[in-house]
């Protein structure tokens, strides 16, 4: 009797490596706030109205709705969150280049608790997003408090954190502006030189990432390249010239373990 | 290579190296396990043991590690409500196309948890290893738990 196999991976079965396809694993753990989700400009107006002291300012629709504020002003959550937004605290900010939809997840650590404010996620994105979408997209935010141990989780969540094989590709050193000009115009040709396995990945859906932190310096450019997985681009000595290779999930995982705990010492 | 001068327990044909205050537990359902000292995760005095333990089972003759580490995948898709499974490897032991290394992360309550799980097939018997801790404890314990999987799974014969 034959051994019952599971699917392969597509590309890797199609150059003779016959293992399992993990690459659908992403579609079935999409990223969720699980708080209210508002305006941008209405969590400004709730710090104003925690902030005053003689003036009182009218809440809007999302803010009732919310429960962050009412007629009398914030509520005891909305003063929590606009707090939560003002302390100083280790921040972590990240944002994804995908197309022209400025998606982004900034968190503040403030000790063992955070406030995370999240945009759609990019990795759930099938379009790239135009007109209202993208507005909508930019300017709503959903509101999360969780355990600075929960970030990130909810950081891999929002950046569609999942496993993939890791591809050994080549050339390791790409043009500054081949890379970009990729993520930007999924038509953009490989390099010359690239290998079966780069051109593979320069096919899949891409979206970049950056995170950056405050007040400790740290920064992380990685490509999302979906089924492929993802990849970081690093700066070489060589003006213009970018290292582009694979990055396993379970070290970008540990990266964000570090820099949360990092951000949790402010 | 120099033997470990802590202390070690064997159940299901595995043995583990056990860390530094830590000792083996009895865990129904399984052939060994062992937990490390309480880790206070809040100041209301919550506390949650690291653990490690080992399940061994026979494996049917047409047994396969791809077919296996699918199947721990989906598993753990559901041991809770929002499992995020985060890593998917070959585990590299020296016969490392029989070994897979799955690694995911779910909220048990207010806690959020990390799980990393070797699965091992070899001589027709699937050995899985799991160690379960908080985030909060993850740069603390990673590394003790990796060094544990690989002395029983690793370079030495699990049975």
């Amino acid at each position: 009797m034959s051994a019952p196999l599971p699917r392969f991976d597509p590309y890797l079965a199609s150059v003779g490596e016959q293992v399992e396809d993990i690459s659908r694993i992403a579609a079935a753990q999409p990223f969720r706030s699980r708080g209210p989700s508002l305006p941008r400009d209405d969590l400004d107006l709730l710090v104003r109205a925690t902030r005053a002291k003689l003036r009182k300012f009218r809440a809007t629709p999302a803010l009732l709705d919310a429960g962050l504020m009412d007629d009398q002003g914030p509520t005891s959550d909305g003063r929590t969150v606009a707090r939560l937004l003002q302390v100083p605290a280790g921040r972590l900010h990240l944002e994804s280049g995908r197309g022209r939809a400025p998606l982004t997840l900034d968190v503040y650590v403030h000790g063992t608790r955070a406030i995370a404010l999240s945009t759609v996620s990019p990795a759930a994105l099938v379009d790239v997003l135009h007109g209202d979408d993208l507005l909508a997209a930019a300017t709503t935010v959903g509101v999360d408090i969780v355990a600075s141990s929960a970030v990130p989780a909810h950081i891999a969540a929002w950046v569609g954190l999942a496993p993939a094989w890791s591809l050994g590709t080549s050339p390791v050193e790409i043009a500054e502006a081949t890379v970009m000009a990729r993520v930007d115009d999924p038509s953009t040709p490989p390099p010359p030189d690239a290998d079966a396995a780069l051109r593979y990945v320069w096919e899949q859906p891409w979206f970049l990432l950056t995170m950056t932190t405050a007040p400790f310096q740290r920064g992380l450019f990685v490509v999302n390249a979906g089924p492929a997985g993802q990849f970081v681009v690093n700066a070489t000595t060589k003006r213009g010239v970018y290292v582009f290779q694979a990055f396993h999930s379970s070290v970008v995982w540990l990266t964000l373990v570090d820099t949360v705990a990092l951000a949790s010492d402010v | 290579m120099t033997e470990p001068l802590n202390p070690t327990v064997t159940g299901g044909g595995v043995t583990l190296v056990v860390p530094q205050d830590w000792e083996q537990v009895d865990l129904p359902g399984t052939q060994l396990a062992i937990a490390g000292p309480p880790f206070v995760l809040d100041a209301d005095g919550t506390t949650f043991r690291p653990s490690m333990n080992v399940l061994v089972a026979d494996a049917a003759p047409e047994a396969d590690i791809r077919m296996l580490g699918t199947e721990a995948v989906a598993a753990a898709h559901v041991v809770a409500e929002g499992v995020h499974v985060l890593a998917y490897d070959m585990w590299a032991s020296p016969d490392e196309k029989r070994g897979r290394r799955l690694q995911f992360t779910y909220q048990q309550g207010d806690v959020p948890l990390y799980v990393v799980q070797w699965i091992v097939l070899r001589d027709a018997v699937v050995t899985t290893l799991t160690a379960t801790y908080p985030v909060a404890q993850l740069l603390r314990v990673h590394q003790l738990c990796e060094d544990v999987a690989s002395l029983a799974l690793g370079p030495r014969p699990a049975r």
